[in-house]
């Protein structure tokens, strides 16, 4: 009986001492005096958009610096400016740019938060039309009629214009769009906006609009997920979303575009001329008008604060080698998973970008690790 | 316990001395276990007050509006938050559970405590009490690769065909606004959640139902009924108000179900006639939207606001579903039975009641 | 028995009617048995089925791997949800028992009584206002999310949970032990400590089996304080992901290797609560052998 008991506190005692010991261990990152800096875990939050390619450079960055685990978590762009805002995550990502009252908001705790693009994508209209095997051509009214609710079936004489000769199914259109706060949304509504003067007017362009239909999933995941699962669906997704879930994707022709254009590594690319920093609550790549420019690319940013002294020394040498790297050596993995990477001038901007962070005042160099 | 007390005459037999310290360590023992209960009342106390306070602008800003406002924009500049969307989802929600679990649980009950014997009722009572401790995501898997598929692909496209013909009533089974019966709506989340009350409303229906003096029983059939005059003469009536608070307690935890019926709802922001269109419930907005919503604006607070809502709903569910329970007790001058430990656990899941 | 004698003795004086309404009511509760199994043999089929192919050694070694490139697993979850639930249960279980001993050996009067409804309002409260409720108190004191704040989160539902268990357990404990106790001048502090509470160890035991299994199958309360991680995390005071919440992640996501690692932990974790549930109940009914 009082054995239990003695157990009992001991192994709380242990625990503690057990956690104790745990924060401790997380906090020493390696030290220079002898090996080079190894890096220490950070959390990071925002945007879906990019999330296969962070997902790649996360996992990967640890063979460059061991200890340097950044737990990114892709819970939207709204997520990620949220969770910056409120400090419980050291850095965040979107793929909206940081609009007057979000840079407000940070003014007023007294920060200045800087956004770095990291790669280009493309938002592929995709769709789940087991009878159609072609991709369809559609257009900015049309793709915008169809989330209005006003074009409802599959054989409507509106898609039917676009694409004559193709068999289109007496099937009804179930609209897939986003349930959270979403940079994705927000480039997608901004086209939308720019093709129909309807859209503009009844919905607009953010982060999140009231839908007129459809159903609302989590994430680019969740809305490739929703558009897998119900026949005849339609939605918006990042193009590597749609490929990886063998959606049918829709060529698209913008009030810019001479002809049909289908999301690919080179369309996306072309898009991108226009592309210069620093960024703007306006900038956006939508609508290019360079030849074979996909219409709705949109590069995607990560929300870095300026000053990093509150990270600590560790976490800012940290953040700073996994920017350097991601800009140089992770540009070359993109293409792989159907980004884009940054054009050169743009990356070699961005790179500049990098001496406006501060810790104590004093610019952090990449450390030897990254410079390899 | 009260026996215990008696004893304490007892104690003017020990010696002066130890008397001292039997007090004082009685006293410690005593007065530390109950620092540690009122601990529990400062807990649900905090929490309401937390809620209350982090969830106050929204009424603030709105008043009752709030609760009765159709539109829910986060979005700066064009900020509104009405909540009705999501009373409306939830109420619809737990009543289609609520409707489809009281039939089959009363039946159940019956079954397991009249009808069927021995062995067989006690295995099939086990069977049915573990559907409580599957975890609410796990039934959230199953519904969304299981249930919506054939919910999207036959039951509900059936049902559109057939009940949704019968005038008046077949409005609530019409194609949804996009033409058809696809995706996550309020009607595959009701079904997700009257499978997962039915343990619940099943369990205290039977305690009610054995509360039943056997006495009634044998009279009913002393004067020659049947088993099924003598349920309803002898057993029903006696058993409708703890019935009634078995159902309360199911839709408590059906009104406070979250992961589950998120997977499958369809997250849509309208209010729709027709029970195949997406919609929301308040847990399932919480859940979507929580780590996203901004503090600096009305956002968070409004999800916190709800929050509130919830428990205030849950504190009068459980006054009035205790209530009940207890006067169908009385009604056979019985004890209400205790709970299975069971009962007690997985009353909640992702919400519940007692 | 006297319902069986009796009906075979009547039946051929009943009218048809009468007798056909019988029957059908017996057709009926008998479907409503069959209904309500129905959903119970198709969840566990499809978890052991689609589960049961997905389960292999990497899904509890190995972190997971990108989108694209198959296998990995989820070994960051289970090593968090083991951390979560064990900070929970050292938590919770010290305070239930505690207010479970006090409403059970002292609990007469207005107070235990308050004390008894504000358990049971607790026990009703939605679980993700429990989340709700830590988030706003614990995870912005500390600015981050958080293994620790989930585990408060739990401790906010488990702690009414073991309070009413241990209630109802010590209660069956005969006042003859007590009285024999106190007659052998133990004070009353002792008798509980060392004569109420083992006799009813293998109940409490059961208690805190329950509490356990509720706690593993718990997704939004640590939604919204833990955050995730895909990496393995030991630090408490940091973001830790766990494995409902890593279920719930992968079964909204369109990849295809993620929905088998969703079935695989389903299973795991079906049968953990399973296995609790089942033990605690072969187990409370020897308990309640004992003590009659």
């Amino acid at each position: 009986m009082r054995s239990w008991k003695l157990a009992a506190v001991a192994a709380f005692a242990a625990f503690t001492v057990l956690g104790a010991a745990c924060s401790s261990g997380n906090g020493g990152g390696g030290s220079p005096g002898g090996g080079s800096f190894s890096g220490v875990p950070m959390t990071a939050a925002g945007a879906t958009f990019p999330d296969p390619v962070y997902e790649l450079w996360f996992r990967g960055f640890p063979s460059v610096e061991p200890d340097a685990k950044i737990n990114y978590q892709a819970i939207g762009s709204g997520g990620g400016i949220e969770q910056l805002q409120e400090n419980t995550v050291d850095f965040g990502a979107s793929d909206a740019p940081l609009q007057d009252d979000e840079i407000k908001a940070f003014t007023d705790q007294n920060r200045k938060i800087l956004e770095f693009p990291t790669v280009l994508g493309g938002v592929a209209v995709a769709y789940n039309v087991k009878e159609i095997s072609d991709p369809l051509k559609l257009d900015g009214p049309t793709v915008a009629d169809m989330f209005l609710g006003k074009v409802t079936n599959w054989n409507d004489a509106a898609i039917a214009k676009l694409n004559p000769g193709v068999n289109l199914p007496d099937l009804p259109i179930q609209v897939c769009h986003r349930a959270d706060e979403s940079g994705t949304t927000f480039v997608f509504t901004n086209w939308l906006a720019q093709e129909s003067a309807q859209w503009e007017s009844q919905v607009g362009a953010d982060k999140a609009v009231q839908w007129p239909v459809g159903n609302g999933g989590s994430g680019n995941d969740g809305v490739a997920a929703c558009t897998t699962q119900a026949d005849g669906a339609v939605g918006y997704v990042e193009y590597q979303y749609a490929v990886t879930t063998n959606l049918g994707v829709a060529e698209l022709k913008g009030k810019n575009s001479s002809d049909f254009v289908a999301p690919s590594v080179e369309a996306i690319s072309a898009a991108a001329g226009n592309l210069s920093l620093p960024i703007q609550p306006t900038t956006n790549v939508l609508n290019s008008d360079a030849s074979g420019a996909y219409p709705i690319s949109s590069t995607t940013y990560l929300l870095i604060p300026v000053d990093l002294t509150p990270l600590g020394k560790d976490k800012a040498q940290t953040l700073v080698d996994f920017l350097y790297w991601a800009l140089t050596q992770g540009q070359a993995q993109v293409q792989s998973l159907n980004y884009a990477p940054l054009p050169d001038s743009v990356a070699q901007a961005d790179l500049a970008q990098l001496d406006q962070l501060q810790y104590n005042g004093q610019t952090l160099a990449p450390s030897s690790a990254v410079k390899a | 316990m009260t026996s215990i007390d008696q004893r304490r005459d007892e104690r003017a037999e020990v010696p002066a001395g130890t008397r001292r310290n039997l007090r004082l360590g009685d006293t410690l023992f005593r007065g530390g276990t109950r620092l540690i209960a009122s601990g529990l009342i400062v807990l649900l106390v905090l929490l309401v007050a937390v809620l209350a306070v982090d969830g106050f602008r929204p009424f603030q800003q709105y008043g009752l509006h709030f609760l009765t406002g159709r539109n829910w924009n986060p979005v700066r500049g064009r900020e509104s938050f009405g909540a009705l969307p999501f009373i409306y989802g939830t109420v619809v929600t737990s009543a289609i559970g609520i409707a489809l679990a009281i039939p089959v649980s009363v039946g159940l009950a019956l079954l397991l405590n009249e009808v069927a014997r021995g062995w067989f009722s006690n295995v099939l009572a086990v069977l049915v009490d573990l559907l409580a401790a599957i975890p609410s995501v796990v039934y959230g898997l199953w519904g969304v690769f299981v249930l919506q598929p054939v919910m999207d692909r036959t039951i509900e496209p059936f049902l559109a065909a057939t009940l949704g013909k019968v005038p008046v009533l077949g409005a609530l089974f019409a194609p949804n606004v996009s033409g058809g019966t696809q995706g996550g709506d309020l009607f595959t989340a009701g079904v997700i959640l009257g499978i997962m009350i039915l343990p619940i409303v099943t369990a205290v229906a039977r305690e009610v139902v054995m509360t039943v003096p056997r006495d009634l029983r044998e009279a009913a059939l002393a004067l020659g009924s049947t088993r099924y005059e003598m349920i309803r003469m002898a057993v029903l009536p006696y058993s409708r108000s703890g019935i009634v608070g078995a159902s309360m307690l199911g839709l408590g935890r059906a009104l406070g179900e979250t992961i589950a019926v998120a997977m499958v709802v369809g997250n849509g922001l309208g209010i729709h006639v027709s029970l195949f269109n997406s919609g929301s419930t308040i847990p399932s907005v919480i859940a979507n939207e929580f780590r996203e919503a901004s503090s600096a604006g009305l956002h968070k607070a409004s999800l916190l606001a709800l929050a509130l809502v919830l428990i205030v709903i849950a504190l009068i569910f459980a006054a009035l579903s205790r209530l009940l329970i207890r006067r169908s007790a009385a009604l056979v001058s019985a004890e209400p039975a205790p709970e299975a430990l069971e009962t007690i656990a997985f009353r909640g899941g992702e919400g519940g009641l007692p | 028995m006297i319902a069986a004698e009796h009906g075979s003795v009547v039946s051929h004086a009943l009218s048809p009617s009468r007798r056909i309404k019988d029957r059908a009511f017996t057709v009926a509760v008998w479907t409503c048995g069959l209904i309500a199994l129905v959903p119970l043999v198709l969840i566990t089929s499809y978890v052991i089925v689609k589960g049961g192919t997905a389960l292999n050694l990497d899904l509890f070694t190995r972190e997971p791997n990108p989108p694209g490139l198959p296998g990995g697993g989820i070994v960051q979850s289970f090593i968090g949800t083991g951390i979560i639930v064990g900070m929970a249960v050292l938590f919770s279980v010290p305070l239930g028992l505690l207010t479970g001993v006090y409403l059970s050996e002292y609990g007469r009067g207005r107070f235990a009584g308050l004390v008894r409804f504000v358990a049971e309002i607790l026990l009703s409260t939605p679980s993700i206002v429990a989340g709700a409720f830590i988030w706003a108190v614990v995870v912005v004191a500390m600015g981050t999310f958080s293994g620790f704040a989930a585990a408060l989160a739990l401790t906010v539902l488990m702690w009414p949970i073991l309070t009413r268990a241990t209630e109802e357990i010590l209660k069956l404990v005969p006042d003859d032990l007590r009285e024999a106790g106190l007659a052998l001048g133990l004070p009353r502090w002792r008798v509980i400590l060392r004569v109420v509470i083992p006799t009813a160890g293998a109940g409490i035991f059961t208690a805190i089996m329950l509490a356990v299994a509720r706690g593993l199958g718990e997704t939004a309360p640590i939604l919204l304080t833990a955050l995730g991680n895909e990496f393995i995390n030991t630090n408490p005071m940091t973001p830790m992901d766990a494995v409902p919440l890593r279920i719930y992640f992968y079964a909204g996501s369109p990849v295809v290797q993620f929905h088998a690692i969703a079935w695989g932990a389903a299973i795991t974790l079906l049968a953990a609560v399973l296995a609790l549930s089942i033990t605690a109940r072969i187990l409370s009914h020897r308990q309640v052998k004992r003590t009659r």
